[in-house]
């Protein structure tokens, strides 16, 4: 292959001439032209192989010029931004990009691993399943001993480029496109589609993967049409995405693109990112994607040198660059004649073998006079290299006569061109299951859409002749447009019919003959799989790997369906097709994860105290999506230290925490009390204006759902408290419930979550705190509001809820003020609490508090535990129904041997232990366990760490055995008491000060 | 419960509505805070809306609305039904729902739950819709309409005034969405006014 550069320069696009960039490909400098992709611009430089193959490691060409490339996969970029299994054909250079080639080792030109090719009987379709089955006829070594000890060198010899370890810099973001009317590709069908569409009025998107819009146009000489239809384009209101690729269809018409916006991360003056993933939303889709040009097997067809027809036209005409001087171009359609006389004006010696006996006159007036050989009923049996080199250098031909393909001779050659016919690009609709039949006339497989948003038109319909293609997409929008059943036009268009070709194959010559150039499928795979009892297509496709991964069956799919239907005694289309799945191009992870990575994987709640507890350098904790204060360091101290301080100072005199992530739902109407009392398992129907009430709420199937206390503001109104990781779900299940089980009561339910702050104030001095802050101290006596009580109060001209409820187990209260005034509260109880001993505490402090007072939270109610469990059970009402009440006298839920919350003690007090340790009988560690422990903390109110768990049958069980925690993964077992939850202050005297 | 007068709100964006430093670059969107944004909620029961219709109606009110999402005009302050029993009055200065009776529906004070961002300039539009799913083109979208919808699966909602979108989030989740409009908006230059 002698690739040259032509004299013209670009004829598309006047810009670009004469601009030469430098680009590097395995650390060598090259120039190349802008506008190039890696492919021209590596074929300018004469690089012939580009990449190794996937299992062989057979030298790789460039074999295309578009998106279905499977040689020229490169890895771009270096470092972090490294980029492997790049197409090199549709991939821009751009100054200063670093390209490399893959799977080989220690060069491209002299691989090591090319010696796999030499032992390649051994790598057939599914050897590896065969490792399985172990060395026969003695069967050593079944199971996966064999493959366990080969598997780490396979997995180091076969594959493609490797991804970078480090994360990936670039910037990738989401987009919501919605229009009427979306065409996918640019060529003279598409285009066409879009300007008759815009016409009518509808939004358009043309969205076009290539660099530049015009699909096939870009490959002829003559622009004079293109131009024609460009001015067209731009003047008719036309939205137009280039460098974007339709990569999946999706129901109701949404159709995933991802633009690429900064391609080889060129544009570095604003935060642009290098890929956009656009959810595209339409009415319908006009699929104008083209056809593929296929190969055909034949030995050593995967040569360097050896590329489609159509791709050797793009170079030509689009590069400028002739791949070489002595052309031989083997076809079975009329299409190749183009090329052949392109190519021949440009200089090179052209010889055409058509497998077709007889071509029509029209083809033979068009080539009559030129530098070209035409062989009839002839094609390539084999492909061989030079000596010094891996690419083509020459063919052995065959002849067609009655019994088949003869071996007639040989040609030399620098370049091999081969178009074995056309492939509709039907992927995307076969992605919606849209029907895909296969068409005899013109051997390929078509697609009519779905006839509701789903349209083909232009060549990607089977229609081949340019001005065929153009009248298509007029009626396809005709059809769209006036909903009629118009007519359109007849597929194919051949003016010699096309001859099916997928293999030459003579006994006489030996050689790999590939299908699937991507995936090492070779012609000897499909039929191995075949006699091995594979006959269904999709069984095929896993077997041999045929048409998977990125390549999703572009080139290959239709020469491995042929070869079965062969084998089977079947025709194509009886034998079927497997569904391409999406994406139709390879597109980065980061397109799709847009910003939802790093610190915006998840969105963050942040309460409205959260930079007054940053500025008192609160550490923060993410506990579930809110953002809370962990601990409160003084002077350099670690968590332990700064928990322990805490809970200290606040049990001795006071601590003020934030409490604002507590779920808070407003609840309003004449019939809350009977709601409350359907909901929560104890009475709620004669709760007192004024006071709140703890209480607990089962799931339908009797199980804990969550449990928070409930205010009574006012005759009809009611504030309810949820846990913090529990409030959506509660607030969507009363939702629920009003709106479907009970929608004759008149209740009105409302997330104020956000709407309040709260600070929870609690110690021995809370009371004579509040005193300070609040404008009316009398309001908050213990007469006025006793436990459980709950005043609306001013607090310094603040309006806010004041309510006497304890967690931590002392006096407490808790303050809720609307959020935008939670600093100014913030401030005045902090300055006020300076005069006592005081301090912040944090969401560790919290729950050593409410450890030490066996309270549950979320590790307790983890959605197993029923109310006896967690030993409420005198909370369940016997007088009335509740939501669960049904369902939780279930005979399993009242078993004896049920685990039970309880405390534990180590015997030996200096010892800790930690969160999900298990609990066993001492000798029994193995096996299921008796209980497991949920919570941990060092008590400084008892000296030393309890925790809280649950063992079956609780305390009483426990009694009289040895109870280890055995916590495995540390290799850590301690003997453990068993003792009551309550474990600090269990009769509640602090509580009521 | 009691107005409060003299202690100054503090939105949650507030200490991260900070001018930018000047660029060179083009600045194509313009963001404004809300401050004292002013929410009442209105829920009324199914068997009340007509009452509650004639209620409205003796307001002066411009716009029908009983049209989910369409904004309408009360005195100085904005009405929408937000769903199908519950109203949204925004801006009120006046209570003009005062003297609804609780027979007919409800009120509740929403004006610290949500943070309200003015978006306005060329590609308003289009940083909104990196994050939302909502059809914004004018024959979809006109002027005055509000839908609930969501930004970063956060749920929120959209307003198109006159000449300016609104978007209402979540007190707590608006600086995390407030971070990530910003940086959507980089590309197209903006500025927190």
């Amino acid at each position: 292959m002698i690739p040259v550069r032509t004299s013209g320069q670009s004829s598309f696009d006047k810009q670009k001439k004469g601009e030469t960039i430098s680009f590097f490909w395995n650390n060598k400098k090259l120039k190349g032209r802008k506008g190039d992709s890696i492919s021209a611009a590596l074929l300018a430089n004469k690089c012939e192989v580009i990449s190794r193959s996937f299992k062989y490691h057979r030298a790789r060409g460039i074999t295309s010029a578009g998106v279905e490339e499977a040689g020229a996969l490169v890895t771009t970029g270096r470092g972090a931004y490294t980029e492997p299994n790049v197409r090199a054909s549709t991939t821009e250079i751009s100054e200063g990009l670093f390209v490399y080639s893959q799977n080989a080792w220690p060069s491209v030109k002299f691989d090591i691993g090319c010696i796999l090719n030499l032992f390649g009987r051994f790598f057939a379709a599914g050897f590896y399943y065969k490792t399985f089955m172990g060395i026969q006829p003695f069967k050593r070594g079944r199971g996966t001993t064999i493959w366990m000890f080969f598997e780490k060198f396979i997995r180091k010899a076969a594959g493609l480029g490797r991804a970078s370890r480090l994360a990936d810099p670039d910037k990738y973001e989401h987009f919501h496109t919605h229009t009427d009317i979306l065409v996918v590709g640019s060529g003279p069908a598409g285009i066409q589609a879009a300007i008759t569409a815009s016409q009518t009025g509808s939004d358009v998107l043309l969205v076009e993967q290539d660099n530049t819009i015009g699909g096939s146009y870009l490959n002829s000489p003559d622009k004079s049409e293109f131009n024609q239809q460009i001015s067209k384009l731009k003047k008719n209101n036309i939205t137009i995405l280039k460098r974007t690729t339709a990569f999946g269809l999706y129901d109701d018409a949404t159709v995933g693109l991802v633009e690429t916006i900064n391609p080889n991360n060129q544009v570095k003056t604003r935060q642009k990112p290098r890929q956009r993933f656009h959810i595209c939303r339409t009415s319908k889709i006009i699929l104008a994607t083209g056809a593929l040009e296929r190969n055909y097997a034949f030995a050593n067809n995967d040569l360097p040198g050896i590329m489609t027809v159509s791709s050797a036209r793009a170079y030509l005409n689009r590069y400028q660059l002739r791949v070489g001087g002595n052309i031989v171009i083997s076809t079975n359609n009329d299409s190749a004649y183009e090329t052949a006389l392109d190519l021949e004006n440009a200089g090179a010696q052209i010889t055409i073998l058509d497998s077709r006996e007889q071509i029509g006159d029209s083809l033979l007036q068009q080539i009559l006079g030129k530098r070209i050989n035409l062989y009839l009923g002839y094609a390539v049996a084999k492909a061989k290299n030079g000596l010094l080199s891996s690419s083509i250098r020459k063919i052995e031909t065959a002849v067609l006569t009655k019994e088949g393909w003869r071996h007639s001779g040989s040609l030399s050659c620098d370049c091999l061109l081969v178009s074995a016919g056309w492939s509709p690009v039907i992927h995307l609709a076969s992605h919606q299951g849209c029907q895909i039949e296969w068409n005899q006339e013109n051997a390929c497989f078509i697609s009519s859409g779905d006839d509701k948003s789903i349209f083909f038109t232009g060549s990607a319909a089977g229609i081949w002749q340019n001005e065929d293609c153009i009248q298509s997409a007029k009626e396809v929008v005709s059809k769209i447009v006036n909903k009629g059943q118009k007519q359109l036009p007849v597929i194919g268009g051949w003016r010699t019919p096309i001859a099916p070709l997928y293999e030459v194959c003579l006994p006489t010559i030996r050689g790999k003959a590939f299908i699937d150039l991507q995936n090492d499928v070779t012609t000897s795979d499909v039929r191995l799989a075949h006699q091995e009892g594979f006959i269904s297509v999709e069984h095929l496709k896993r077997y041999t790997t045929l048409g998977m991964a990125t390549d999703q069956g572009k080139m290959g799919n239709i020469l491995g369906l042929a070869l079965m239907a062969d084998a089977l005694n079947r025709s194509i289309g009886d034998v079927g097709v497997t569904r391409f799945r999406p994406p139709y191009t390879s597109i980065s992870l980061g397109a799709l994860a847009g910003k939802h990575r790093q610190s915006h994987f998840k969105p963050i709640r942040r309460t409205p105290l959260n930079n007054w507890s940053l500025a008192k350098d609160g550490v923060m904790i993410n506990a579930g999506l809110w953002h809370r204060p962990w601990y409160y360091p003084e002077r350099g101290e670690k968590l332990q230290d700064a928990y322990i301080r805490e809970a200290t100072v606040t049990r001795r005199s006071l601590g003020i925490c934030d409490v604002s992530s507590l779920g808070k739902i407003m609840i309003q109407g004449p019939d809350s009390a009977n709601f409350l009392n359907r909901i929560y398992t104890n009475p709620f129907a004669k709760l007192a204006v004024g006071k709140a009430r703890y209480g607990i709420i089962l799931r339908d199937d009797g199980m804990v759902f969550d449990d928070g206390t409930t205010w009574r503001l006012s005759e009809n109104r009611y504030l309810m408290t949820t846990t913090t990781n529990h409030a959506a779900t509660v607030m969507t299940t009363l939702e629920e419930l009003l709106q479907v089980r009970w929608p004759d009561l008149r209740v009105h339910v409302t997330s104020v979550t956000d709407q309040w702050a709260g600070c929870a104030i609690a110690g021995p001095n809370s009371r004579n705190l509040l005193s300070e802050v609040v404008d009316d101290p009398g309001e908050i006596s213990d007469e006025t509001l006793p436990f459980m009580g709950v005043k609306e109060v001013l607090l310094k001209n603040i309006p806010c809820y004041i309510a006497r409820i304890s967690f931590s187990g002392e006096r407490a209260f808790e303050v809720y003020i609307p959020s935008d005034y939670s600093h100014a509260m913030m401030q005045i109880i902090w300055n006020k609490a300076q005069k006592f001993e005081s301090c912040l505490y944090g969401l560790e402090a919290l729950g050593t508090m409410r450890i030490e007072k066996g309270h549950v939270t979320g590790a307790e109610i983890d959605g197993r535990v029923t109310i006896e469990d967690i030993g409420l059970s005198k909370m369940a009402s016997l007088n009335k129904d509740f939501v669960g009440s049904a369902l939780r006298k279930r005979e399993i839920l009242s078993s004896a041997g049920r685990p039970q919350l309880v405390g534990i003690f180590p015997k030996d007090k200096t010892k800790t232990f930690s969160a999900g340790a298990l609990l066993n009988e001492a000798g029994k560690t193995k096996g299921h366990p008796l209980g497991w422990v949920t919570a941990v903390t060092h008590s400084p109110a008892l000296g030393h760490w309890i925790a809280l768990g649950f063992i079956e049958g609780g305390i009483t069980a426990s009694k009289d055995k040895h109870i280890i925690l055995s916590d495995e993964l540390r290799s850590d077992f301690l003997d453990v008491d068993i003792v009551s939850p309550y474990m600090y202050d269990p009769e509640g005297t602090r509580l009521h000060g | 419960m009691a107005k409060p007068t003299e202690i100054e709100r503090i939105n949650a964006l507030d200490t991260y509505f900070t001018k930018r430093p000047k660029t060179d670059l083009s600045t194509e969107i313009d963001f404004h805070l809300i401050k004292a944004n002013k929410i009442t909620q209105i829920a009324v029961w199914p068997e009340t809306v007509a009452e509650f219709q004639k209620y409205v109606n003796r307001l002066k009110i411009i716009g029908n609305f009983l049209r989910p999402g369409a904004v309408c005009q009360i005195e100085s302050a904005n009405f929408v039904r937000i769903e199908p029993i519950k109203w949204w009055l925004l801006d009120d200065e006046n209570e003009v729902f005062q003297s609804l009776s609780q027979e007919i529906g409800l009120t509740l004070d929403l004006s610290h739950s949500f943070v309200r961002l003015k978006i306005l300039g060329k590609y308003a539009r289009s940083v909104l819709s990196h994050h939302i799913p909502v059809d914004m083109r004018d024959t979809q979208f006109p002027t005055n309409k509000l839908v609930t919808t969501s930004l970063h699966n956060v749920g929120i909602k959209l307003w198109r005034a006159e000449d300016c979108w609104y978007i209402f989030m979540p007190r707590s989740f608006s600086e995390s969405l407030w971070q990530l409009i910003c940086e959507t908006a980089e590309q197209y230059g903006y500025e927190p006014k």
